[in-house]
């Protein structure tokens, strides 16, 4: 193995974050008043979208939404 | 209802009041803020969010943090001394155990609870034991090389 070039290791910059557990993901993210996303899919293979009844979402949820967009 | 559970994580003592129904990737991710256990597929499988308690490796998707009440509890961020990582992080920094980090964290803690009753696996050995630990990066073949390497370097340390 040669020390520098074509076939050299490269070793990597970014790797002890990950290995430390101190790397971040979307997941890892939580902010006062953090809401949520859930994606409800439609059952149909294919069709045509009519219209959207959001009256069984959780309407604290919707609300909460809402409110923060308003701010 | 909530009920108060006391452990200690990463050598701190910890307590705090949960509901019932926490798990202990819950308690460690959302109330302690240790993001690096990760919950991969919340159905036991992945291996993600695999933690030390008393010693053991655990699934803590699986685990109720009633359960590990009194336990100590190590994760992926008590293994490092500081600047310097444990050598089971250093052997799979060496080895390019790692793509994109994700399932990483799990497949620490499950090498280690292997190395430390084995400082010589065999390849089928270290893939055995990481059966549930999935890596979807297929990076398999260099895990290996790590979990063997790092067992080693751990087999070698006084």
């Amino acid at each position: 193995m040669t020390e520098s070039g074509i076939s050299a290791r490269a070793p990597r910059k970014d790797d002890k974050r990950f290995l430390t557990g101190a790397g971040r993901n979307v997941d890892d993210l939580n902010r006062p008043g953090q809401a949520h996303t859930v994606f409800v899919r439609s059952p149909h293979a294919h069709a045509e979208l009519g219209a959207i009844d959001a009256s069984l979402a959780p309407q604290a949820v919707w609300r909460a939404i809402q409110a923060q967009a308003a701010e | 209802m909530t009920l108060t559970v006391s452990m200690t994580v990463n050598g701190k003592a910890v307590s705090a009041a949960v509901e019932p129904r926490t798990l202990l990737v819950q308690f460690l991710r959302d109330t302690l803020g240790l993001t690096g256990t990760h919950v991969g597929c919340d159905t036991s499988q992945c291996g993600a969010c695999v933690v030390h308690v008393d010693g053991l490796s655990v699934k803590s998707c699986s685990m109720l943090v009633a359960q590990a009440e009194g336990a100590t509890v190590v994760t992926i961020e008590g293994l490092a001394d500081g600047e310097t990582l444990h050598p089971m992080q250093e052997a799979f920094r060496d080895n390019h155990g790692l793509q994109c980090g994700f399932c990483t964290p799990g497949m620490v803690m499950s090498a280690l609870d292997l190395a430390n009753c084995n400082p010589d696996p065999s390849d089928e050995t270290v893939r055995a034991h990481l059966e549930g630990n999935i890596c979807r990066c297929t990076g398999y073949h260099n895990i290996v090389k790590s979990v063997q390497a790092g067992a080693k370097a751990m087999g070698a340390e006084p």
